[in-house]
């Protein structure tokens, strides 16, 4: 081919491919829910029979680049009434909508395909929970935890009974992201697990990933749990709260903007103040104050938690938006008495400033700097010595990602973050008034984090869709460099109009390490940066399944995975972590893997909507300097574990009476624990009973405690709904443990004495201890706007 | 609204009495035999003759009243290239202990809070810094030995028993302090008695249910500084307290901390049991020196 005809070859196919351009048009813009004004998140974007289409991303944004032609597209959400528009698509447009619930309750219309959402994302292994959802499903306490309910998910495991700390397909607690609002929460409970410190008043939905992590996440192995708060009503003001058994809720939100602006209901702006707190504390210091004068009576003391979550949001222009917002949260407990006086103090603090900004239908930005700080504090004061032991972790991070429509079939990400860590590790503080004693020992670090990253959703065809991206990574702390490169794949394939293959595989780094033996999550656990001694973590996970969509209503999906975990970290025997300045000495490196299957399947729509999950899992790890370097099963290692939901809107009782029953049944195989397989008699050089024996511990976790499997059940019942007033209420009643089954938290051999003065025992007897009960609670949620 | 708030208190109520209920219950689980092994416990004195505790492991479930004590055993010491051999010291251990009626022996019950030892020594312990000591042991009936080797450290002697009385001049706390080396890594073991220390004829005195018992390593932050513990208002006027700091080495000190560790963890559901270290070599158990310094106050005002 001549040079003449091979330069028109070219200039006819470039020719060719900007008519074929020329020819679409991109539809782009904000979906808000008509009520509140609010963003929605994941609002299917539907178009024609379905065969093509998108979803809001996280900021309510939709693009979509369609050929030059008639357009029929439908915007649906689950529990708002679907918009559908028809029209001859010649140019780009904007499309702003707003979906409602529709005048009454009985016209709530929900026609939203959420399986067709699932089965046609590239992604697997995630789990979303609105809100809404969170409310319907018994809760402990009465208190709503949305981050418990993904412990009803398969591939989550729970810790201990009551615990909300999550354990992802064989990962360790300390391996979940926890992100609010684009700023990482390092310890996201409350009451050593028992709550999560996430209010659901203030939150909108909550994604998890399991696996086939997009590449803008990063930093941690196993998890990440994004948790959206909500933007506050920008129509009317409201005040929603609540009262339960441990604690009360109040939200106030609204517009801003100027009075004209809100009166028409054209404000440019929201805002939302919610707060949360216990009130235990109030009635043991009355019970204290009551036995005062009591010298047997030994002062309970006061414990208490809260939790305050902020956001304001501003429209800069038709294409920016500034977003403010900001979570403090605190546990306290305290003592005191005339010689002592000891405080224990542990939070969180998050802040975000975020910029949205719109370049072009096919671009979007996001700019955000975040803030996060979590702490513990021991202050304890007897007579004149003070001594005071904390740690913590802060983060400023500066990140920003651009999402980038080019084509009709590629959805691109891309974007960059760095992060400042400083990181307090045991501070200890002992000195007396004459400054005779005076300690102050432990560690700051001082430490960077950054990454940037880039991803493609791209549809090759109808049939098969890709997902690719890479993550560099890197950090830095004392001259110590260390960087990854971090592939993200996944794939998808449509065998069916209703059923879909899907594979993925990630490697994520971990440059922030837990310091816990505990196995449970402390407030008294320490973030401990990479060092020289101590390396990254890092983990290769690959998972494959199938997705189907059955009718309408189901979702069905069955998944396999194996985790690599790699540079794992654990403790010496005898390790002293507390107030040590040279912990690197006390850690022991080994690797962890996992794999197992999990089944799936869903209905979200209708009167009764629920899900069953399956888990079959195994998990181990291995250490040179535990067992020999033997595999063993960490504590949370659950071979079986199911799970099963049920939301049941009675109909009879709709609409004067509406009740809507749930239950969950949990059932799942007993956490690994280590118990003694020999003892000895040890006289010591106190000549202390010599019965009390030494125990030796051969194998670690290498028993299991019985099985545990519990039944909640809940009832919402909506107060005089009919009432077209401005206040609406609701009574929520649960009963946690229906069964009252004696659910095993830890195990023990204890000696029991035939003679109670006596220091011989007579017998060794292995004991269950359990925490819940049967409990029942009621709680009154109530909303005035 | 009033009947609102009396369902929540029932409710409350209601929760609070049936959490009383019992959170424990007695269960069901079988363990495994395990392999028996001897355990050694000897802290050399010096000014004091050699003494050895023998005893070997037992599984866990194995019957109480199995005799725990290691008969017909070689015991030897040697120190500079003297080997002493120990006997099996009935004087320390008045009485049979008969395996195969599996009773415990009638003098163990006794032994209760005291100290004791099966095999001993008339020879007295030198006080030599420089050279080791070695342990060396031969279990004849069942073929076991074990082996250890220890050395003797200098005793660190005690700064201060300060005693301080509250405010309103009832009650007092003490404060117990040593100077720490900061050149070289010291362990320590700090106690402090109230009362008198044991005078049983066996061993030097000593007793049991200290104020405090604590384990203590300079590397973590007393390096070089005063090493201080102290205890809450506790004491009265004319009250004796007795302290001791033992100068400890870091195998003594590992073995404490994890026998510690393992004792504490059953019944922990925080713990996390791990293997006891220890410096017998083919046993358990430990071989060390026992250097201290010990002062005496009477609590005045």
């Amino acid at each position: 081919m001549s040079k003449k005809h091979l330069l028109g070859t070219l200039f006819l196919c470039v020719f060719s491919m900007s008519i074929a351009f020329a020819q679409k048009h991109t539809i782009s813009g904000t979906i808000k829910e008509k009520e509140t004004g609010e963003t929605l998140i994941g609002v299917n974007v539907i178009i024609g029979d379905g065969s093509s289409g998108t979803i809001t991303n996280e900021y309510g944004i939709y693009s979509i680049t369609l050929p030059q032609d008639t357009v029929l597209i439908t915007f649906s959400y689950i529990g708002l009434q679907p918009k559908i528009f028809k029209f001859y698509l010649d140019s780009a447009r904007t499309l702003d909508i707003e979906l409602g619930t529709g005048i009454d309750v009985e016209e709530v219309t929900v026609t939203a395909n959420s399986n067709r959402e699932k089965l046609n994302s590239t992604q697997m292994g995630v789990d979303e929970i609105t809100v809404k959802e969170a409310k319907e499903i018994p809760a402990f306490l009465g208190e709503v935890d949305i981050i418990k309910i993904f412990q009803l998910k398969p591939g989550v495991q729970s810790g201990t009974e009551g615990s909300s700390g999550l354990y992802v397909r064989g990962g360790g607690s300390d391996q979940n992201l926890f992100i609010l609002d684009e700023a990482p929460v390092y310890n996201p409970s409350h009451l050593f697990g028992f709550f999560s410190t996430f209010n659901s008043d203030a939150l909108s939905n909550v994604k998890l990933y399991k696996s086939g992590f997009p590449a803008k996440y990063g930093g941690k192995l196993s998890s990440v749990i994004d948790v959206y708060m909500r933007e506050g009503n920008r129509k009317k003001f409201a005040l929603t709260g609540g009262l339960g058994l441990i604690s009360s809720r109040l939200t106030v939100e609204g517009p801003l903007g100027s009075p004209e602006q809100i009166k028409n209901k054209e404000s440019k702006g929201a805002f939302i103040l919610s707060g949360r707190r216990t009130y235990v504390d109030l009635f043991t210091k009355i019970i204290n104050e009551a036995n005062k004068d009591n010298e047997n009576w030994s002062p309970i003391p006061d414990y208490s938690f809260y939790d305050i979550n902020v956001k304001m949001n501003y429209d800069l222009g038709s294409k920016d938006r500034l977003f403010l917002s900001g979570y403090f949260g605190r546990d306290l407990f305290g003592f005191k008495n005339d010689a002592i006086n000891f405080n224990f103090e542990w939070g969180n603090i998050t802040g975000t400033l975020r910029w949205n900004h719109i370049v072009s239908p096919k671009l979007f930005m996001n700019t955000a700097f975040t803030f996060s700080d979590y702490l513990y504090d021991i202050k304890n004061s007897f007579d004149d010595f003070d001594i005071k032991l904390g740690s913590g972790i802060r983060d400023m991070n500066l990140k920003t990602e651009f999402m980038w429509k080019p084509l009709e079939k590629h959805d691109i990400r891309f974007g960059a973050n760095g992060i400042y860590h400083r990181f307090k590790v045991n501070r200890f503080q002992a000195a007396n008034d004459d400054n005779s004693f005076n300690f102050d020992e432990g560690n700051f670090y001082h430490a960077g984090e950054f990454a940037v990253y880039i991803s493609d959703d791209w549809q090759i065809s109808k049939k098969v869709t890709v997902n690719g991206g890479v993550r560099l990574s890197g950090f830095t702390n004392e001259g110590q460099f260390y960087a990854g490169v971090e592939p993200r794949a996944a794939i998808k394939v449509n065998v069916h109009e209703d059923v879909a293959l899907k594979a993925n595989y990630a490697r994520m780094y971990q440059y922030i390490h837990l310091v816990s033996t505990s196995g449970a999550s402390l407030p008294t656990d320490v973030w401990y940066p990479s060092t020289k001694v101590v390396k990254p973590q890092s983990s290769d996970l690959v998972s494959g399944g199938v997705a189907w969509a059955l009718g309408k209503d189901f979702f069905i999906s069955a998944e396999g995975y194996y985790k690599w975990l790699h540079q794992q970290i654990d403790f010496r025997d005898g390790a002293q972590l507390f107030v040590n300045d040279n912990l690197d000495a006390e850690f022991v490196f080994g690797k962890g893997y996992g794999y197992g299957g999990e089944f799936y399947i869903e209905k979200k729509m209708g009167d009764i909507r629920g899900w069953i999950g399956y888990t079959l899992s195994w998990t181990w790890r291995e250490f040179p300097d535990i067992m020999d370097g033997k595999a063993y099963h960490p504590r949370y290692d659950r071979r079986h574990d199911v799970s099963a939901v049920l939301m049941w809107d009675i109909p009879w009782t709709k609409p004067k009476f509406p009740l809507t029953l749930s239950a969950a049944f949990v059932y799942g195989t007993g956490n690994a624990i280590s118990l003694p397989v020999g003892r000895y008699i040890s006289a010591d050089i106190t000549g202390e009973n010599s019965f009390n024996f030494t125990p030796i511990y051969t194998e670690r976790n290498g028993f299991r405690m019985p099985a545990y499997h519990r039944l909640d059940i809940g009832l919402v019942w909506k107060l005089f709904p009919l009432k077209k007033k401005r206040f609406s209420s609701d009574l929520t009643f649960s009963v946690f443990n229906v069964y009252n089954r004696r659910n095993p938290f830890f195990m023990y051999i204890d000696a029991e004495y035939g003679n109670p003065d006596s220091q011989l025992p007579t017998n060794l007897q292995a004991k269950v201890v359990s925490l819940f009960p049967i409990i029942p609670s009621i709680t009154w949620n109530f909303k005035f706007n | 609204m009033y009947k609102f708030i009396n369902f929540i208190l029932i409710s409350i109520l209601a929760g609070l009495v049936l959490s009383c209920d019992s959170f424990e219950r007695d269960i069901d689980i079988e363990l495994p035999e395990i392999e028996k092994e001897l355990v050694v416990e000897c802290y050399l004195q010096p000014g004091q003759p050699y003494r050895v505790i023998l005893t070997e492991t037992k599984s866990y479930f194995e019957n109480l009243q199995a005799c725990p004590f290691v008969q017909g055993a070689t015991v030897v010491i040697e120190h500079n290239g003297v080997r002493d051999t120990l006997t099996e010291a009935s004087i320390y251990l008045p009485g049979s202990c008969d395996d195969s009626t599996l009773s415990i022996p009638i003098n163990y019950p006794i032994l209760l809070n005291t100290r004791f030892a099966n095999y001993g020594s008339t020879k007295i312990c030198p006080k030599d810094y420089n050279s080791d000591f070695k342990l060396e042991i031969h279990d004849h009936i069942n073929n076991r030995v074990a082996t250890a080797v220890t050395r003797i450290l200098p005793p660190v002697p005690l700064t201060e028993i300060k005693t301080e009385f509250d405010e309103a001049g009832e009650e007092a706390y003490a404060l117990v302090s040593a100077q720490d080396d900061g050149s070289q890594v010291n362990f320590y073991r700090l106690m402090l008695h109230e009362g008198e220390l044991a005078d049983n004829s066996t061993f030097p005195p000593t007793a049991n249910n200290p104020e405090f018992d604590a384990v203590i390593d300079d590397a973590r932050f007393f390096n070089g500084k005063l090493v201080a513990l102290g205890t809450s208002y506790k004491f009265s006027e004319g009250d004796t307290l007795i302290a001791t700091i033992y100068h400890i080495d870091k195998t003594y000190h590992d073995y404490l901390e994890t026998a510690r560790d393992a004792q504490s963890n059953n019944g922990n559901p925080f713990g996390q049991p791990g293997t006891i270290l220890t410096n017998i070599d083919g046993g358990q158990g430990v071989f060390t020196s026992l250097s201290y310094d010990r002062d005496t106050v009477i609590v005045s005002k």
